[in-house]
């Protein structure tokens, strides 16, 4: 504080304000304003070690239970504002009383210091990790995607558990029940939050303990399911348990195959195939989608090759690819590798985007499709018709083919609308230059409407189903 | 000169007086060499611009600013510090 006078009244306001110091102009000097801010600077240094101190836990340095409930309801604030939901995880170590008992106190601090630290390298940093007293922990998981997520965090909590701990050259085994309650999900307050996630580690417990619980025991099932599945896809690809299936695409004007859509299957244990619609948004939710990619590629490849080497030179190859696929530049640069790898790849490639899940019409998006088609790569449009895309992902998009979705085609001979709707689509095929394909045809009296109605292209069950090659 | 300790400190200087500014700024850098930057606000209304979107290390403000008080700034600067604190 600077005053042209030395006022007691006024130094003593600044002060109670929480000024650091009260200075008279006209005493000034370099060596009194040196000392003021050196003086400033310690005062600063052991404010902020009191805010720690107010703040932390003293044994681990993790944030103590005072702060955790503020951050907990200015979280959860902003989730109200973000939508995104967050969980609340409770710790409860299940045998410490043990550890004390058995190896002392001192023991006991140690081991809870070492939990501390790996409880902390667990976690991301946006998460909070808090010891709320004794034995008990808190986490708050924030920025997170899918209910499934909140499993892998937990997991990864868990784990920590399995390794012993060395406390002074002794291996100490301690296990945790853990319990979740997720937000907005579970709770609207800070405080029903925290109850619920206290019952759920009740519940943990009460199931023998070294293990976890969610409080709402129907997304602890999906949860659980969606993670098993995705353990087991992962192994699946790992261990090439998946297949491809080859469905032919007819020139309904010569009756030849002009090219084969690859189809993903995945074997049960019981003679038939895993629902691929249910572990493709498993896979798209995770990162096993780039690795289903670039399987899926490197079979196209084999196969090419395959009928290269049979001296079949103009069959092509129609891979599925989702619009989230198209989000981030991994898709494009694994397409790129196998472009690289395989001549004449990219020539004999169409990827199919289905109009169920559209692409977002982004500058990011299109740069990307038109590197793809600038290789020489060929865009389709699968299942055309019934998604919310339109015409306008036309233009945006580099597309060569529309593929009229099956549900169309099928009833182009009972309804008047459906036999309109794929005239139209015809036409509008040809005005653009675009291949026209359709799908789910399964009787002759439809392949032979689509050949009256100038459709050049078909596929399905007539011909052949999905099969081995 | 001394060099070093300071180089990377924020200073606001409160002060309506142009000449009072001046010297108070000659003064610290031959007090404690040399210093990150040093802003300058000559009202009680630019300094509360400047307190609002900035975090500064010292503050030096003078108390008689026309029909305000530098005092009241302090409250406002001690708001926004709080605030700080919980954003580790």
């Amino acid at each position: 504080m600077l005053s042209g006078v030395d006022d007691y009244k006024t130094d003593l306001e600044a002060m109670e304000k929480g000024a650091d110091d009260y200075l008279i102009k006209s005493e000034l000097t370099a060596q009194l304003l040196e000392r003021t801010f050196r003086y400033s600077l310690k005062s600063k240094y052991l404010e902020a070690k009191l805010v720690k101190l107010a703040h932390h836990d003293s044994l681990t340095s993790l944030y103590n239970r005072s702060i955790f409930n503020e951050l907990l309801i200015k979280t959860i604030q902003q989730s109200q504002r973000t939508g995104q939901k967050i969980a609340l995880v409770t710790l409860d170590l299940d045998n410490f009383k043990f550890v004390n008992d058995n190896y002392g106190h001192p023991a006991g601090d140690q081991l809870l210091i070492k939990i501390s630290q790996r409880l902390k390298h667990s976690t991301r940093s946006s998460d909070f990790v808090a010891r709320l007293g004794g034995d008990e922990f808190s986490l708050l998981l924030k920025d997170v995607k899918n209910d499934s997520d909140f499993v892998k965090s937990v997991e990864n909590i868990m784990d920590i558990f399995q390794e012993p701990f060395q406390i002074d050259n002794k291996s100490v085994s301690v296990t945790t029940s853990a319990g979740i309650a997720v937000f907005p999900t579970d709770a609207q307050t800070a405080s029903e939050l925290i109850d619920n996630s206290d019952r759920a580690m009740y519940q943990a417990k009460a199931l023998g303990r070294n293990n976890y619980s969610f409080y709402n025991q129907k997304l602890h099932q999906e949860a659980i399911v969606k993670h098993q599945l995705e353990l087991e896809l992962n192994a699946a690809i790992d261990n090439n348990k998946l297949l491809l299936h080859y469905q032919p695409i007819i020139d309904l004007k010569t009756g030849n195959i002009t090219s084969y859509e690859a189809l993903l299957r995945w074997p049960d244990n019981k003679n038939g195939f895993r629902n691929t619609e249910e572990f493709i948004e498993v896979a798209e939710e995770s990162s096993l989608i780039l690795k289903i990619g670039d399987w899926v590629f490197k079979q196209a490849c084999l196969q090419l090759n395959i009928w290269s080497e049979q001296g079949i030179t103009d069959r092509h190859i129609s891979i599925n690819a989702s619009a989230n696929q198209f989000n981030s530049d991994d898709f494009t640069e694994l397409v790129k590798k196998y472009v690289n790898e395989t001549p004449d790849f990219a020539q004999k490639l169409t990827i199919e985007i289905t109009e169920r899940k559209p692409l977002e019409i982004t500058s990011n998006i299109q740069i990307r499709l038109k590197v793809l088609s600038d290789l020489g790569i060929k865009f389709s449009v699968d299942d055309f018709g019934i998604g919310h895309s339109s015409i306008s992902y036309l233009r945006a998009f580099p597309m060569d083919s529309i593929k009229i979705d099956k549900s169309i085609i099928q009833n182009i001979l009972k309804f008047n609308e459906d036999l309109a709707l794929c005239t139209a689509i015809i036409a509008l095929g040809q005005a653009l230059s675009l291949d026209v394909i359709a799908e789910g045809v399964e009787t002759e009296e439809i392949a032979n409407l689509l050949n009256s109605l100038d459709c050049p292209y078909a596929q399905g069950y007539l011909y052949s189903k999905p099969m081995p090659l | 000169m001394k060099m070093g300790k300071y180089s990377k400190f924020k200073v606001l200087i409160v002060e309506d007086d142009e000449d009072d500014y001046i010297l108070l700024e000659e003064l610290l850098i031959e007090a404690v060499g040399e210093i990150g930057t040093i802003t300058w606000a000559e009202d009680y209304k630019s300094a509360q611009a400047s307190i609002a979107n900035e975090h500064f290390d010292f503050y030096f403000l003078d108390n008689r600013l026309g029909a305000e008080l530098g005092l009241n700034l302090i409250v406002e600067i001690k708001q926004l510090r709080q605030l700080l604190c919980y954003q580790e």
